[in-house]
């Protein structure tokens, strides 16, 4: 059904002015890709300038946290001008902003102002594992789980969705904050089933071992369920509702009454009420990347979000430019590869090939 | 038809998912790769024997959990740097020692590396203890000392301005370094604040370091950014009895030297825990849930209402009212460039409208001592300087009624609702109260000024800004109100620094340029005279009469209104684990949390709690 339906096509619409044919799902891509490098451009570029729209710098924040007493502007001003030479903070804003674009070009995002000596590269590769181990499984499997119970509420219907709809509701419109201080009163302040907060436990030093890996998985419980069950939540009644839709459209009718086998039909409603679960997947993991700061801040979790949020509150230009680049990156590749499933799962994609292409 | 709907189900889900591999596969690859996570080792080599001496597992019955000194990711652990990490900033001396630790109950320098001090006519001189060696067997030596403080006047580090006060740092015998206090602007109050905090680094070690990193060649002069990138996290060599041996973003783990020369001190005996580990977590709250479960032994952040936690065998130094010991004022900074505020009966009438018990319950569970008019502690150390007789005849307390009348007596007057006027009758403005956000205590004093202030009809608000901000406004004179502690610790030089903090006009600029004293721009060429000629009076009993006579002009002046005594060190304890601490009741150290100055003596009293121990309530 649909995969070679759609309107005929002018034969030039799917060649570029180079003669170069491409298929509509090429042509698709393309145009994908060339959002995504403008988006990331306007992201880079905003990063690097709504840091600087304020009145302090970061140079600001390392004179704050010297121990100024006694002395004089003078002597003080031998430090604000290192920190000022060294972040090419005299220069004209213009001037910056190609310094960093050439450094970031190479693969340098430079020192941290505020945390220096430290690279802003090395500050984020040891906080990204965490965000990831945080993020990916536990959205990737709410999300399909979500879904496999959406979908079951959607047709089973009964008891089933009478228990199922209004708790997902329920847990899927807690905001993040609330249900992560109600699992450390629960857990850890009353049951005391988890001990300690933070990555792992402070008696135990990294090591390639199981209970280094058990210690970590322990940690790991309540951060986890304090987003897996929203998300869950979330997810299901999004899918339910897609798929009672879908079940009531003509077409599905109209195949029943043309006699298709239940297996197929029950193939295609999934298939179209997948692609807008799957965009929102995407908008997502965006959003939760850097945004796990309330889960990071509540457990002691470490991550991106509470370096973010230091990044920000101190000024720290070259380290905000850093994360804000690797969220982007990241939420790009991500919605990118959604962007592959649809393409792959969307008939009306496909629907955009000249017709000479057809197979 | 169930078995039809899964398996399409699972079809479309597995295809659509599958797309999603490769950036999952790449993130578990990632994970994989990092294996463990990021942990810097500091073992005594690079030999695989010396790796494990970092244990996996560190026991509980050796180990003293402490916290409250660092909550972001450590950064570095050069001493040079302009805030470096939890223990090497100046005032914790268990890695690395200055020449003297101050005891805040005492009031005395406690002798470290040195072993005895003199004060001579513009000079200081400190005999160096013999015995003290560095980590690396080689004998600490009058070199590393003068290296040491040379090495701040040639770089900007934080202590580079303690060279205004120095004219040169030598030796004339062996043993003995002479600190001579500069012509014309001799303090030999801060050169003893900096010989208690500036902890001495070995110059065998950084002098190569400085070698390598501290000298830019191409434009011929000291490189302070360069010297920065050494993190001093590998190996460092010290003096104290304490060694650094991981990091990473999660804690900050040291471990006991045997080997430390100080232990003659302690006849032969080594301080008690083995490890010392400073969690790394990110609240308050946090570091105050790990304390009540017996996961912190030792806590320096605020825990309010300390009482209620007796039940968990967690107290501060006493364990009835006050129950810690306040060594510093925080204030409420006033800009003498913006008027009203510079004129001295307003200033006085907002004393007047300070209501200090309602701070102190709602800001600082009740730790301040009942507050007395002055800038003097009227207890400890200080108390000696403090007359009450002064505090009753110019000091100033909480009276509405009182703060109205010296108003009305000044030439203001009240218009519509109560609200106060000008001298001249024009309506006056609205204020703002500066303090950084996050800072509860200091927001609640905040909210309470405000209060008091409405009372008398001055119109104000909170202003709750970002720390640096706040920092900036106060260092450039943009407030009308801000809150702010002059001088956050005891040294040798409070009470005259604390008053030299407010009221001195010494580096005094106009508004816009930044000043790091003075912030209200005070000026006064009495105070000033008097500030200038404290430091240089030896006779106590003279040192007495300068003091009453300074907090009698500041009582009178009111530059700014103290707020509050506040404890300068959170010294608290949970006795779940360890046992001995210092306390009231068994003052074997003064409550400085056993790492801060005179404090670290502390680290030999404790005894670990044996497994199987019955738990007592204090």
């Amino acid at each position: 059904m649909g995969t070679d339906s759609g309107p005929p096509r002018h034969p030039a619409a799917g060649q570029l002015s180079m003669g170069l044919r491409l298929t509509g799902r090429q042509r698709y891509f393309l145009v994908r890709l060339s959002w995504y490098l403008l988006a990331l451009i306007a992201a880079v570029t905003l990063t690097f300038l709504l840091p600087r729209l304020g009145s302090t710098s970061p140079v600001d924040s390392v004179l704050a946290s010297l121990n100024t007493a006694g002395m004089s502007a003078a002597e003080v001003a031998e430090t604000r001008a290192e920190f000022t030479r060294a972040f090419h903070l005299d220069e004209p804003v213009w001037r910056q902003y190609l310094i960093y674009l050439g450094r970031t070009l190479t693969g340098d995002l430079g020192f941290s102002a505020v945390s220096y000596p430290n690279r802003c590269w090395e500050m984020v590769s040891e906080k990204l594992p965490w965000s990831l181990l945080l993020i990916l499984p536990t959205i990737v499997l709410a999300w399909i789980l979500g879904n496999i119970l959406g979908t079951l509420a959607a047709y089973k219907r009964g008891v089933f969705d009478r228990l199922l709809f209004p708790l997902a509701q329920f847990v899927g419109s807690i905001p993040f904050f609330c249900f992560g201080l109600l699992l450390v009163f629960v857990f850890y302040s009353q049951l005391a089933w988890v001990d300690e907060l933070g990555a792992y436990s402070a008696a135990v030093e990294p090591s390639f071992s199981l209970s280094f890996a058990a210690d970590v998985a322990a940690h790991y419980f309540l951060p986890f369920a304090s987003i897996f069950f929203i998300v869950l939540g979330g997810q299901a009644v999004g899918m339910r509702s897609l798929c009672i839709y879908e079940l009531d459209t003509d077409y599905v009718r109209y195949a029943k009454a043309l006699g298709i086998v239940e297996r197929k039909i029950v193939y295609y409603v999934f298939r179209n009420a997948i692609l807008p679960q799957l965009t929102g997947l995407a908008l997502i993991l965006g959003t939760m990347i850097g945004g796990t700061l309330i889960t990071e801040i509540i457990f002691s979790y470490p991550g991106l979000g509470t370096m973010m949020l230091r990044a920000i509150t101190t000024n720290d230009y070259p380290l905000i430019q850093a994360i804000a680049l690797l969220v982007a990156l990241i939420v790009l590749a991500l919605n990118f590869a959604v962007d592959l499933a649809i393409g792959l799962l969307d008939p009306r994609i496909k629907a955009g090939e000249p017709i000479g292409d057809r197979r | 038809m169930h078995v039809s709907f899964t398996k399409a189900l699972s079809g479309v889900l597995v295809r659509s998912t599958s797309c999603l591999a490769v950036p999952v596969t790449a993130v578990l690859l990632l994970l994989g790769c990092t294996g463990e996570p990021t942990v810097h080792r500091s073992p005594d080599g690079p030999s695989p024997k010396a790796r494990k001496t970092v244990p996996r597992v560190f026991p509980r019955g050796e180990t003293l959990y402490v916290g409250g000194w660092d909550w972001a990711p450590p950064v570095t652990f050069n001493r040079l740097a302009p805030d470096p990490n939890w223990p090497v900033d100046g005032v914790v001396q268990i890695m690395y020692e200055a020449l003297f630790g101050y005891d805040q109950l005492s009031g005395e320098l406690v002798p470290h590396l040195a072993r005895g001090i003199e004060r001579r006519p513009g000079a200081i001189a400190v005999k160096l203890d013999a015995r003290a060696r560095w980590s690396d067997g080689m004998p600490v030596t009058v070199e590393d000392v003068i290296y040491t403080f040379l090495l701040d006047k040639r770089y900007p580090t934080p202590r580079h301005g303690m060279w205004k006060f120095l004219e040169n740092v030598g030796s004339s015998k062996p043993g003995e370094i002479v600190f001579t206090l500069k012509k014309g602007n001799p303090n030999p109050l801060y050169v003893l604040d900096y010989l208690s905090e500036n902890v001495i680094l070995p110059k065998h070690i950084w002098s190569e370091i400085e070698r390598k990193k501290g000298w830019n060649q191409a434009a011929r002069k000291s490189d302070y950014m360069t010297l920065l990138t050494f993190k001093n996290d590998r190996n460092p060599v010290v003096s104290g009895p304490y060694r650094l041996i991981s990091y990473s973003d999660q804690k900050i783990v040291l471990q006991r030297r045997d080997d430390y020369w100080g232990n003659a001190k302690y006849g032969a005996r080594r301080a008690a825990p083995k490890y010392i580990i400073h969690p790394l977590l990110s609240t308050n709250t946090a570091y105050t849930d790990a304390m009540v479960k017996g996961h912190l032994d030792l806590a320096g952040h605020f825990i309010p209402r300390i009482w209620h936690k007796r039940t968990h065998q967690v107290r501060a130094w006493s364990t009835s009212p006050p129950y810690h010991r306040a060594g510093s004022i925080p204030a409420l900074m006033l800009n003498h460039e913006r008027p009203p505020f510079d004129d001295v009966n307003l200033r006085r009438a907002l004393a007047h409208a300070v209501d200090f018990e309602r701070i102190n319950a709602l800001a600082l569970s009740s730790y301040s001592p009942r507050m007395r008019p002055g800038f003097i502690l009227p207890f400890g150390a200080e108390a000696k300087y403090f007359s009450e007789e002064d505090a009753t005849i110019h000091g100033y307390g909480f009276d509405i009624g009182k703060s109205r009348e010296i108003l009305l007596a000044a030439g203001y007057s009240f218009g519509n609702k109560g609200r106060l006027l000008h001298k001249n009758g024009e309506a006056m403005g609205r204020f703002e109260v500066k303090c950084p956000r996050g800072w509860s205590d200091w927001e609640n004093a905040a909210r309470v000024l405000v209060a008091g202030f409405g009372k008398i009809g001055v119109s104000a608000g909170e202003r709750l800004v970002d720390y640096s901000i706040w920092k900036r406004d106060l260092s450039i004179g943009n407030f009308d109100m801000a809150i702010d502690t002059p001088t956050p610790m005891l040294w040798p030089s409070t009470p005259w620094r604390r008053f030299a903090q407010v009221m001195s006009s010494q580096n005094r600029l106009p508004v816009g340029q930044s000043v790091y004293e003075n912030y209200g721009r005070y000026s006064d060429p009495q105070a000033e005279q008097m500030i200038r000629a404290l430091p240089g009076i030896a006779n106590e009993s003279e040192l007495v009469t300068a003091y009453r006579a300074l907090n009698i002009k500041f009582m009178r002046d009111i530059p700014v209104v103290p707020l509050m005594y506040r404890p300068t060190q959170f010294h608290q304890f949970s006795e779940k684990h360890w046992r001995g601490f210092p306390a009231e009741e068994n003052p074997i150290a003064p409550p400085q949390c056993l790492m801060i100055g005179a404090g670290v003596s502390g680290l030999w009293g404790l005894t670990p709690v044996p497994r199987g121990t019955p738990q007592r309530a204090n």
